[in-house]
């Protein structure tokens, strides 16, 4: 399962629940989200699709902080830049594979 | 803007006003408020019951009787100097478009803020808070930034590299509002398009000009506030240091050290998050033979910090903790079959 479809596999099942017991209000910005994470989008085929890269970044991060989500996508560009200047002042990175 | 209760025979004409008399009646200290509080009373309460004439409001009188601490900061509140003061400071802040802000949950009257939630819940929140700016709810998920303010060229660059990665996720950043790390810190935060909460033991105003052009960036970005725990002239001191401190913690999930030497104010405000609040702290590695980093590295050594190597690594360090804290809230119910 990707990434993405653990996010949204999670919110689903807790949406899902009777009303009286836990049920996630989310606004337009996360239901849009949420659903590219429900389809197994991934960062750049949700940007691909539409999706603002700041919003994606910050709504799956959002829901993820509060626990709505299981895990969150990921911006690839931003991750390799900060390990690549990370790894350039020597302080760090993430290790490679053997 | 709702219209002031004015009282009889009390001196003041609004709530700010007359938590500000008890606060400087009561030598500067949050005891009175603290008192008032557990009574269960407003300031312009208990100023009517005890300063208007016998009879009036007699159950409150005796509960405020009941309370030395608070009827002699009453009585003081009414002397000509602190009055003074107080309207002094209720003047300066409305030039400055800053407020108060309280803990009861109940707002002034005179303004809409609403007390961090955050701060709420740390040990040692202040009773009252200078706020210059719109605290907003989503300053709940906040990271502290903390570092030395003769940081070397690493230390900023990494500040500001954690900076904008936390607020490129929507995380507010906190910073002590000193030059180094924390204007690095603030500055890169602001310009990534992300909430800064600059936070002060000293008053809002007792700063020179170069944070003073800084603070006032922060708020009018629109997504900033300045905090104090002091009134506005206070000037800074090592008590109000720690007081800053204590905010600082008391306002942010986790903090991350930057570099701090070994006896940086830094490394005092990050050994407050982690010993006195009990937030998490996470410190970045830096070489073995920089005094800027000999505070960071000891920290990490004592197990006191989490090694921080990378801006993934504080992301999902912060998304741990605000998780922690919201599973306990939501407490989500399980079927029988174990799914959520």
């Amino acid at each position: 399962m990707s990434t993405g479809q653990a996010a949204g596999r999670q919110l689903l099942t807790r949406g899902g629940l009777p009303r009286n017991v836990f049920r996630p209000k989310l606004t337009d910005r996360e239901r849009r989200v949420f659903d590219a994470a429900e389809r197994g989008l991934t960062f750049e085929q949700a940007v691909d699709e539409g999706i603002d890269a700041d919003c994606l970044r910050v709504v799956s991060y959002r829901l993820y902080l509060a626990g709505l989500a299981e895990s969150r996508f990921i911006d690839p560009g931003e991750s390799a830049h900060a390990n690549r200047s990370a790894s350039a002042r020597g302080v760090g990175g993430s290790p490679r594979p053997r | 803007m709702p219209r002031p209760r004015r009282k009889p025979d009390c001196p003041f004409d609004t709530e700010t006003q007359a938590q500000l008399g008890l606060y400087f009646g009561g030598g500067m200290s949050s005891k009175p408020l603290d008192r008032m509080l557990q009574l269960r009373l407003s300031a312009l309460d208990c100023c009517t019951a005890m300063l208007g004439p016998v009879g009036r409001a007699s159950d409150d009188r005796a509960r405020v009787e009941a309370a030395p601490d608070l009827v002699s900061a009453v009585m003081a509140a009414d002397s000509e100097e602190v009055r003074m003061r107080v309207f002094k400071q209720v003047k300066r802040l409305e030039d400055l478009g800053a407020k108060l802000c309280w803990p009861t949950g109940r707002r002034l009257d005179e303004s809409e803020l609403v007390y961090p939630e955050l701060l709420r819940a740390s040990p040692a929140k202040p009773q009252l808070l200078w706020v210059w700016g719109e605290l907003s709810e989503d300053d709940r998920y906040a990271v502290a930034i903390l570092g030395t303010a003769g940081a070397s060229k690493y230390g900023l660059a990494q500040a500001s590299r954690f900076a904008v990665a936390a607020a490129r996720h929507g995380l507010t950043v906190v910073t002590g509002g000193e030059v180094g790390v924390d204007h690095a810190a603030t500055r890169a935060a602001l310009d990534a398009g992300g909430r800064v909460i600059v936070a002060l033991g000293a008053g809002l105003e007792a700063h020179g000009r170069p944070h003073h052009r800084l603070y006032q960036k922060v708020v009018q970005s629109g997504r900033g506030v300045v905090v104090s725990v002091s009134p506005l002239d206070t000037g800074p001191t090592p008590m109000n240091q720690i007081d800053g401190d204590y905010l600082i913690a008391g306002l942010s999930i986790a903090a991350l050290l930057v570099e701090a030497g070994p006896g940086s104010g830094a490394l005092t405000a990050a050994r407050v998050v982690r010993q006195e609040v009990g937030r998490h702290l996470m410190a970045l590695p830096g070489p073995i033979d920089a005094p800027t980093s000999e505070g960071a590295n000891r920290l990490i050594a004592e197990g006191l910090a989490d090694l921080t190597q990378s801006t993934e690594a504080m992301l999902e360090t912060v998304a741990r903790r605000a998780r922690a804290s919201s599973t306990t809230r939501c407490q989500p119910v399980r079927r029988p079959d174990g799914s959520c």
